[in-house]
């Protein structure tokens, strides 16, 4: 699973949001307020990378150490609501 | 957030639009500001406003994610394109029934044609697109057809778009 690329499903949009204070991913009729843990994720989620890859760039960018187990956990969420695609 | 938006009053004064158009941004704006992140362009029908894709402009400029929901009576490819220029996030087209026959009927207008052609464009054109059904005792007996119908609008491409939203 780790070899997979995760995206962003084209009818989902992340922006901040400055009445929250927080980065959100609106779809249709509904959103997601994330953390700024997930929000990092979501836009290290560029098409290109692989799950691994995304976990490689959280740990270089915060010496965060064994994270890809809660990355691809938060990833598989969305995409069980349809919002992230795996594979290129 | 709903916005029933009701047909401009055209044969008023360019005026009276232009102003009715600024006031409808205003509340947008006041939205925003107040957290609101949905926007549902209802009616009547909201294409029957020629102000629409300046309202989906502003819609789009305040980050608000904006839903189209029309019938697509005499909706056309261009106009769809150009809301989607403007900044559309996606689009509901309702479906009275599975057949033209049947939905025309019910609908009281010749729309079935205009219905089917819409839900293409709206996905050539790389919208999302919820196909709505109101269900009834007219249409229950095509409640399998209108599954059918939905899902083979969404697979015939490589991306699955859209759900079918039945409303009791």
């Amino acid at each position: 699973m780790s070899a997979t690329v995760p995206r962003l499903h084209p009818k989902a949009r992340l922006q901040r949001d400055e009445v929250r204070q927080r980065d959100v991913l609106l779809y249709p009729e509904g959103l997601v307020a994330l953390n700024a843990t997930g929000a990092e994720i979501l836009k290290l989620c560029d098409g290109t990378r692989s799950v691994a890859d995304v976990a490689a760039a959280l740990r270089q960018r915060y010496g965060a150490e064994g994270i890809e187990q809660d990355v691809t956990a938060f990833l598989d969420g969305l995409a069980a609501k349809g919002l992230v695609l795996y594979g290129r | 957030m709903p916005v029933l938006l009701q047909p401009a009053r055209v044969r008023g004064p360019a005026l009276q639009t232009r102003a009715h158009t600024e006031e409808w941004c205003r509340v947008f704006r006041e939205a925003r500001a107040l957290g609101v992140l949905q926007l549902g362009l209802s009616g009547g029908e909201p294409t029957l406003r020629p102000d629409l894709e300046e309202l989906v402009r502003t819609a789009h400029d305040l980050g608000l994610y904006s839903s189209l929901i029309t019938s697509a009576y005499r909706l056309t490819r261009e106009r769809l394109a150009g809301l989607k220029q403007a900044g559309l996030d996606h689009v509901q087209i309702s479906v009275q029934g599975a057949d033209a026959e049947l939905s025309d009927e019910i609908a009281g207008t010749t729309s079935y044609d205009d219905k089917i052609a819409a839900y293409h464009y709206t996905r050539e054109l790389g919208f999302p697109l919820t196909v709505n059904v109101v269900l009834h005792r007219r249409n229950l007996h095509q409640v399998r057809e209108l599954i059918h119908l939905a899902e083979s609008l969404n697979a015939s491409g490589l991306e699955q778009y859209g759900h079918c939203s039945g409303h009791l």
